[in-house]
């Protein structure tokens, strides 16, 4: 069908479309933001005084518990840039071996202990070797599975929920969350009381 | 606050620079993380998201050692009438093959003249360059649509002119 270029041009971007969840996810960030509008000034009276006060005193309990929800939010995105960023950096490994006890005895100067996970399993990719790192300035583990664009990359550090935000713990809930920074796929989940991310090339669509 | 279509419409813009759907995301997301932590400003918040945006392109190619936008300096398309986009036609299906073929910054010209409906004094202001450049850079887009035509229906083209 021919078209003027104009018409054409607008047809073209109508395909593209952000879907349900990637739009509730910016309303979620740009809602982390939101700020009470000022009290407002009246003629001074005892009852509108307690009036207001009350109202404040609820308006900022409402605001800490939404203000806790949407922190979540700003602070998984920070730790996905941090690692999205990471594995596209790909720096070179501190020790290499395809076999979980002997990579992770090479860290002996974390204050915690790796833990395996099956999530990766070896059908979906061989272990490499790992090196140190730091996840929002906490001492780390990357190790890295596979090689080249199928490359995943998986961080340990313990979990802490003030630092990390809310994230799900795989064996109680059973999910994990999905982000994307960079044109990289991150998963976070909880296991054994550390907090894993994985990161790998999203692939693209066809 | 920031409406769905408002959204949208920024993503659209973002693939216009990037040309990649999940890039895109990405950009847009950066963009939007900077925008809430600078305290939501602008009383028009798509078009200052927009600066943003392009801001944070042209940083992510200056990372990857790649050039944004093209300089040029081609003024010859000043007398270009600024409705030549609805008076040069393409085949529908032929319109992803022209955005393969346009730089980023055709791409990004088309984008703001043909969706946002900006004039060619808006654009320039937008994007800080002349009203001369951004004629010259539709001119371009005209002129490789055509090319893609001619390449496809070869026998047509002469009915388009």
């Amino acid at each position: 069908m021919r078209q003027n270029l104009k018409k054409a041009t607008q047809d073209y971007y109508q395909q593209f479309e952000l879907d349900k969840e990637q739009l509730a996810e910016f309303d979620q960030l740009i809602q982390s933001d939101s700020r009470p509008a000022p009290p407002h000034r009246s003629k001074p009276s005892w009852w509108l005084t307690a009036a207001a006060s009350l109202v404040l005193l609820a308006s900022v309990a409402f605001i800490m518990l939404s203000y806790q929800t949407e922190f979540n939010e700003a602070r998984i995105l920070a730790i996905v840039e941090e690692v999205s960023k990471e594995h596209l950096e790909q720096d070179p490994l501190e020790i290499t071996g395809q076999q979980f006890a002997s990579v992770s005895g090479y860290f002996d100067k974390l204050d915690f202990a790796l833990s395996p996970t099956m999530q990766i399993p070896s059908s979906m990719a061989v272990l490499q070797g790992g090196r140190y790192c730091s996840i929002q300035s906490v001492k780390a583990a990357q190790l890295r599975y596979g090689t080249g664009g199928n490359a995943i990359t998986l961080y340990q550090v313990p979990y802490d929920k003030r630092l990390h935000g809310a994230i799900p713990d795989i064996n109680r809930e059973g999910k994990m969350l999905v982000r994307h920074s960079r044109g990289i796929e991150v998963k976070l989940w909880v296991e054994n009381g550390l907090l894993m991310t994985a990161a790998r090339k999203m692939h693209q669509a066809p | 606050m920031l409406e769905h279509d408002q959204l949208q419409q920024l993503y659209r813009y973002c693939v216009s620079l990037t040309q990649h759907a999940h890039n895109a995301h990405d950009l847009l997301q950066t963009a939007v993380l900077k925008w809430v932590q600078k305290g939501q400003p602008g009383d028009a918040p798509e078009a200052y998201i927009r600066k943003i945006i392009r801001h944070q392109f042209i940083d992510d190619c200056r990372r990857q050692q790649c050039v944004a936008f093209d300089p040029i300096e081609d003024q010859s398309a000043l007398t270009l009438s600024e409705d030549v986009l609805e008076k040069q036609f393409i085949d529908s299906e032929l319109t992803a093959q022209l955005m393969d073929r346009l730089e980023n910054a055709e791409r990004e010209v088309l984008f703001l003249s043909a969706v946002v409906g900006m004039t060619a004094s808006e654009i320039a202001d937008e994007v800080g360059s002349s009203r001369g450049t951004v004629l010259s850079r539709i001119f371009r887009v005209k002129k490789k649509a055509q090319g893609i035509m001619q390449d496809i229906f070869p026998e047509r083209c002469g009915r388009n002119r």
